[in-house]
């Protein structure tokens, strides 16, 4: 079997999962695991598969598959929306809540602590541990600190120039 | 005329071809290209990155002359002391992404892996202070160069913790560690 074989495979079972918003998550591993046996029993370059489902209240957001061998890595990645896929991204949504919270006079504290919290519950849930520890408004500056487990402090801050 | 039309010919054969999949170059042989190109770089030591990029380009390039799934290209290689400690080659459409790693020592490649290099340093009991600051200064070079800015701010010595504090765009990140 031919690797951009197995990849157009795996890519249809996953567009089909999440066209057909299906929920069976065991099924579709169990997919997958067939898919990459089978192509591993008639090739040399063996991968491993791995499957990464990310959730948002419920529902699915985005699955992403990874199969990997000794030389190189492939990534099928579907998303039905925006996810944080590492500290960079969850840096990045978090600045964009303070920018907002200072510029957007519409924007509440309130608002913005909920939404700062639920990237922060997101981040737990698929990464590593981290806890809001404040999150301060003055008059020309906003600054969020948060607490990972992993033994740092992220502090963000944004200020009117 | 005659080398005209049997050039309008061809050109006719290469289309049909081309358009029912009969003339295409693999995944698999562009993925063994790629394979061979990184391998034969990191094995000689070669350091001509705008080369090897070319290359990778060239490869790309005829990949998607004759396919309908065009790949795009993208090149990371990271440098300490002017020789390159790894590279890191993704070719990505739209259905799929496919990286290749090679690298001589672990290195950061994005924020989690800088503050875990950087704590690594603050760790070790037996360096002095100099010491760690060079090294967390070189990992924060290279994260610099590849991935984006950040500078050390502070990094001192307490009596039982050592602290550094790493300055990003709209971030500050303070790593502590305590001594052992």
């Amino acid at each position: 079997m031919q690797v951009g074989t197995l990849v157009k495979v795996v890519d249809s079972v996953v567009e089909s999962f999440m066209l057909h918003n299906k929920n069976d998550v065991a099924k579709l591993e169990q997919e997958l695991i067939e898919v990459v046996e089978a192509y591993n029993k008639v090739n040399n370059d063996r991968f491993i598969v791995e499957l990464d489902i990310y959730k948002k209240g419920g529902n699915i957001s985005a699955i992403f598959v990874t199969l990997r061998n000794a030389t190189y890595l492939i990534q099928v990645k579907r998303y039905r929306e925006f996810i944080i896929e590492n500290f960079e991204d969850f840096i990045f949504m978090v600045s964009s809540e303070l920018r907002s919270l200072l510029y957007n006079p519409e924007k509440t504290y309130e608002e913005a602590r909920e939404a700062i919290r639920s990237y922060i519950q997101f981040y737990n849930e698929y990464f590593t541990p981290l806890e809001l520890v404040e999150l301060k408004k003055e008059d020309n500056k906003v600054t969020c600190i948060i607490k990972s487990s992993k033994g740092f402090t992220l502090i963000a801050e944004k200020s009117k120039d | 005329m005659f080398l005209n039309n049997l050039l309008f010919f061809c050109y006719k054969v290469r289309f049909i071809l081309s358009e029912h999949n009969i003339l295409c170059m693999l995944l698999d042989t562009l993925i063994n290209a790629i394979n061979g190109i990184l391998e034969t770089y990191i094995m000689y030591g070669k350091d001509d990155v705008m080369k090897l990029k070319r290359e990778m380009m060239d490869l790309v390039d005829s990949f998607n002359e004759v396919n309908k799934d065009r790949f795009a290209v993208e090149l990371k290689t990271f440098k300490k002391a002017n020789s390159i400690v790894g590279i890191v080659v993704t070719v990505r459409n739209p259905l799929v992404n496919i990286t290749f790693r090679r690298c001589k020592e672990r290195i950061a490649e994005d924020l989690e892996g800088l503050i875990y290099k950087i704590k690594e340093e603050l760790h070790n009991p037996n360096k002095t202070l100099e010491s760690i600051r060079d090294a967390i200064k070189g990992h924060l070079r290279l994260y610099t160069e590849n991935i984006a800015p950040v500078e050390l701010k502070e990094l001192k010595k307490d009596d039982d913790k050592v602290t550094c504090i790493v300055k990003g765009k709209d971030f500050e990140i303070t790593i502590e560690e305590n001594k052992i």
